[in-house]
C-alpha cells in the first residue's frame, strides 16, 4: 500500500513538473501579427521589397514580392512588373518590443493587399487587386 | 547596438523551416539571421521610409564551430563601405554580452511572426 502511494505521489510530481513552464525560458512566436486568414498567398515566405512606419497612425508596413516580383524589383530593368509577379503590402499595428527597450514590432494586422500581374488571352498585361482588412 | 533606425530581421531557409516547425529554442544549426538597419527617412506624408543603409549584422548558428561564443557566429558590417566591426575575433564577446539576457531564449531577441506561441 505504501509503495503504491509513493508511486502516485511520484507520478503527480512528474505531471506537475511537465505542466508548469518556467516563464523565463518561454520563447514565443509573435502570434498576434500572424497572417492566418483565408488568403491566397503567404507573403511571410517571400522576400522583402521595402518597409516603413506610419508613426501618426502607429502602424508599420512591409512590401513583399514573390520570386518573379523580387527578380524584377532588384533588376530595375523596366517600370512594369512581368506577368507572374505578385506583390503584397502587409500593414500592422505597432507595439513595443517586449525584449528590446524602445523598439517597436508588428502587432495585429490591419490590412493585407495583393497585386497580381497576369497576362490576358490577347497578350495584354493585367493586374488583379485584392484587399483583406481587419484581423486576418 | 543601433537605435533610431528602421530594421528588418531576415531569416534563411533553415530559420524559416524552424519557425514553421516551432523549433526556435534552441534554433537548429544552420540557422542564419540578418539584421539590416537603415536611417529613418520621413516622406512628405509623414510616413517614415528606409533612408541610408546603416549596417548589417548576422547571427549564424553552429553549436560546435561557435562553441566559445554561445553557439552563434557573429558578424557586423558598417555603412555602405561595409567596414567590418572589430579588429579581431574578440569583438564577438561584445555581441554575446549584449545578447546574454536572452540566454534562455538561445540569445535571440526576435520573436518571429508565427502561428503558435508554444515554447519548443
Amino acid at each position: 500500500m505504501n509503495v503504491r502511494y509513493l508511486l502516485v505521489i511520484a507520478c503527480s510530481i512528474i505531471l506537475a513538473a511537465c505542466s508548469v513552464t518556467n516563464p523565463r525560458i518561454v520563447t514565443r512566436m509573435n502570434v498576434n501579427a500572424a497572417l492566418t486568414g483565408d488568403i491566397p498567398f503567404d507573403p511571410l515566405k517571400w522576400r522583402v521589397i521595402t518597409s516603413g512606419v506610419d508613426a501618426n497612425h502607429a502602424t508599420m508596413f512591409t512590401v513583399f514580392g514573390n520570386d518573379a516580383a523580387i527578380r524584377h524589383a532588384r533588376s530595375e530593368a523596366t517600370p512594369d512588373y512581368p506577368a507572374g509577379s505578385v506583390i503584397a503590402l502587409a500593414l500592422w499595428r505597432q507595439r513595443e518590443h517586449r525584449r528590446w527597450v524602445g523598439g517597436r514590432v508588428p502587432a495585429q494586422p490591419v490590412s493585407l493587399e495583393f497585386i497580381e500581374i497576369q497576362t490576358l488571352a490577347n497578350g495584354q498585361a493585367s493586374s488583379a487587386y485584392r484587399m483583406y482588412e481587419g484581423v486576418l | 547596438m543601433d537605435t533610431n533606425t528602421l530594421k528588418l530581421i531576415l531569416g534563411n531557409d533553415v530559420a524559416m523551416r524552424a519557425i514553421a516547425g516551432h523549433r526556435i529554442n534552441p534554433w537548429p544549426d544552420g540557422t542564419a539571421f540578418a539584421k539590416v538597419s537603415w536611417t529613418r527617412q520621413p516622406d512628405p506624408g509623414g510616413v517614415i521610409r528606409t533612408g541610408r543603409f546603416e549596417q548589417v549584422a548576422f547571427m549564424i548558428k553552429n553549436r560546435e564551430k561557435y562553441k566559445s561564443t554561445a553557439g552563434w557566429g557573429w558578424a557586423q558590417w558598417m555603412g555602405t563601405e561595409l567596414a567590418p566591426l572589430g579588429k579581431d575575433a574578440g569583438f564577438a564577446k561584445e555581441c554575446v554580452a549584449c545578447h546574454a539576457p536572452l540566454r534562455d531564449n538561445d540569445y535571440v531577441f526576435t520573436e518571429p511572426i508565427g502561428t503558435d506561441g508554444g515554447a519548443r
